[in-house]
């Protein structure tokens, strides 16, 4: 079965508990969908910090490593990712966070994905993404880290 | 649909030769809680005639870029039969942010128009005559400077203020619910929503200071009865703060508008309109004594539908649930329609797709008999009880901001926030679970869940070409005289006067939308969100 006809109520294998940053950088404030994905991966058993709207990325790099997270998932609709992302990557990079894994999510197209994981964000859930897909992020990730 | 030669005497025929009434009702009339259309409780249309003299307006959102490019793209929708030069500004805009500030970078022109100064309104509306066009100003933080640089500007093209017809959102609360573009703390920040309406009810007769943003709770996850009764709550601390002001109802009332969300289920969402206005009517009389007509009916605006509607999959099968939006609005009565695009997944919409979305709302309204008589689905056993139903769910809703110590305590506390977060997930579980269905996700699922739709590149140059304006700018003006408007503006904001005089003068010394928000967090300091989901 894929990620993508698995329903994210199925009883699934017990998965590994994560600490997981969910953040909203610069100016845009539509967070229904952080909101809606910090509730489910917090529904799946992680433990899940929300930073609220209009965060500036060194603050989500500061959070994410007091926070002691092993990942943090950036939600940006307004279509500044090219500047928001790498401006977190650097930060966590200049704090001494760089082994956190970076998800990146929002109206991001193919290629702008393409060029963020080059950059070394771990994975893009970009429009239309499913609770599915996003779980199948977090595993993949998760799968990563043990490998 | 066909009005025949003898329309002078009020009467309509189909196409096919069928007379159409005015409007129906039952042998010995409707019941009171439905009425006649354009009678209180205005449950079945604002109006008598319903469509027939006047039907919505179309009004498609538009701005992006420069004052330039919105400039070219107001006048092509105006050109084409769009209703309103409709202003989307961008996020640094919204909270008052200059192109140039560090917290910019990356948003400048992306999301709607960058406005800096008056200069940029000048260019906005460089042939677009403020006493012949109407304007819808979607502004809320900074709503008093977008007023001033609106006055200003009229000022400039010789109209006067008085004949100018628009809407500006003024609506501050929803910010912190729903929007994000907030900025002051909500009690300083209700003195600003204040100040706009009473210098808008004193001074511009056609102009609506508020058009309240039901659609942003919609976007949030909102059921009908959540959209209309947080709504209304919304309004009424607006209303109670004008009537603390002393100013009376029948002077204010009549200049409330409102903007709602809508979805698919066109017989739920006509219901919810009609809901509204019986709902609306019954406050103003009841509540705030209202005795005129004027200041009993809700003048309604909504998009058509929500672009939260629309899928990222196939886009091109939008332009059909675009159709059932607009169709759901006529039945619904509103006065205005917004056009969603095809493309609203990605990006703001092209001339192509804006083309689309308005041409839809013309063909239903043109080819279709649905402005043909008012509210015809009036009397139906399905939307009378969903009617019912919603009405009674919006006055719960209601209740529930306005007893939890008022609608400012009640998002303090991060209530309707969470309500909506609540019930946003609850609906994209239903969505996983397949209990919600949409065409091309989770039924019938398109083979390419991908589409390549054109997404508008980051345009760093248009950054740095706002900085050189704005350093040419501030060189240029009277720097003495900016300094004493941008104090007068700070003392206004400290003695609780009206801040509107200063403001206009401020904005005609060409002082900026930064600088002048940046003299009020000196007054008013910053909102502190309350953190949950």
């Amino acid at each position: 079965m894929s990620a993508a006809e698995q329903s994210p109520t199925d009883t699934a294998a017990p998965r590994k508990r994560l600490r997981i940053l969910v953040a909203k950088p610069g100016l845009d404030g539509h967070d229904r969908g952080a909101k809606v994905i910090a509730r489910f991966l917090r529904d799946e058993g992680h433990e899940v910090i929300y930073t609220g709207i209009r965060q500036r990325p060194e603050t989500i790099a500061r959070t994410a490593i007091d926070e002691d997270v092993s990942v943090v998932g950036l939600s940006i609709l307004s279509g500044a990712h090219m500047t928001l992302i790498p401006a977190v990557l650097d930060a966590l990079k200049a704090e001494g966070g760089e082994g956190i894994k970076v998800i990146a999510g929002g109206t991001i197209s193919a290629e702008d994905a393409r060029k963020l994981e080059d950059l070394g964000v771990a994975a893009v859930c970009g429009i239309g993404s499913s609770l599915a897909d996003i779980r199948a992020a977090i595993d993949k990730i998760t799968e990563e880290a043990q490998a | 649909m066909t009005q025949r030669d003898d329309k002078d005497k009020g009467r309509w025929w189909s196409d096919t030769g069928f007379e159409i009434e005015q409007y129906y009702e039952p042998a010995g009339g409707a019941p009171e809680s439905v009425g006649r259309p354009g009678e209180y409780p205005f449950t079945r249309h604002i109006y008598p005639t319903g469509y027939r003299k006047r039907p919505w307006g179309p009004s498609l959102y538009s701005g992006f870029g420069t004052p330039e490019d919105a400039n070219k793209r107001f006048r092509f929708l105006l050109a084409q039969g769009n209703g309103r030069a409709n202003i989307a500004s961008d996020l640094p805009t919204q909270i008052g942010l200059d192109s140039d500030d560090p917290e910019a970078v990356g948003e400048v022109g992306r999301v709607g128009v960058a406005i800096d100064s008056l200069r940029d309104f000048e260019v906005m509306f460089d042939g677009v005559p403020l006493d012949k066009t109407a304007v819808s100003l979607n502004i809320n933080t900074v709503a008093p400077v977008f007023l001033a640089m609106l006055i200003a500007t009229a000022r400039k093209q010789g109209v006067d203020i008085a004949t100018i017809n628009g809407t500006l959102a003024n609506d501050i609360l929803h910010e912190y619910i729903a929007r994000g573009t907030w900025r002051y703390p909500a009690e300083p920040a209700l003195r600003l929503t204040a100040d706009v309406a009473e210098y808008a009810v004193a001074n511009m007769p056609k102009f609506y200071p508020f058009n309240i943003r039901s659609i942003l709770l919609h976007e949030s996850g909102a059921h009908p009865g959540q959209e209309i009764g947080y709504t209304f709550a919304i309004a009424a601390r607006y209303m109670d703060d004008l009537v603390a002001r002393g100013i009376d109802v029948e002077t204010f009332a009549p200049h409330m508008s409102f903007f709602f969300g809508m979805g698919l289920h066109i017989f739920e969402e006509a219901a919810k309109f009609r809901a509204a206005r019986r709902l609306w009517a019954s406050i103003m009389r009841e509540r705030y004594g209202a005795t005129s007509d004027s200041a009993m009916k809700l003048r309604l605006t909504s998009v058509a539908p929500c672009g939260s509607h629309f899928t990222a999959v196939d886009p091109d099968l939008n332009l059909v649930r675009g159709t059932l939006g607009v169709l759901a609005g006529a039945l619904g009565g509103v006065q205005a329609m917004l056009g969603t695009t095809i493309d609203e997944a990605y990006d703001i919409p092209t001339e192509r797709t804006q083309h689309l979305a308005l041409r839809t709302q013309q063909i239903v309204a043109i080819e279709s008999d649905v402005c043909a008589t008012a509210d015809p689905l009036g009397g139906s056993y399905f939307v009378e009880s969903m009617t019912d139903q919603i009405e009674e769910s919006a006055r719960k809703e209601m209740a529930l901001l306005e007893d939890a110590g008022g609608v400012v305590a009640a998002i303090e506390a991060g209530l309707p926030q969470g309500e909506l977060g609540a019930r946003a997930y609850e609906l994209e579980r239903d969505l996983a679970d397949g209990r919600r269905k949409i065409v091309g996700v989770n039924v019938h699922p398109a083979k390419d869940q991908t589409s390549e739709m054109h997404l508008h590149a980051a345009e760093p140059a248009l950054h740095r070409q706002r900085t050189e304006d704005l350093r040419e700018l501030r060189a240029k003006r009277d720097a003495a005289a900016v300094e004493r408007a941008l104090a007068e503006i700070a003392e206004a904001a400290r003695e609780e006067t009206n801040v509107m005089e200063p403001m206009i003068t401020a904005v005609e010394a060409y002082a900026t939308l930064g600088e002048i928000s940046g003299v009020l967090d000196g007054v008013f300091g910053e909102f502190r969100q309350p953190v949950g989901l």
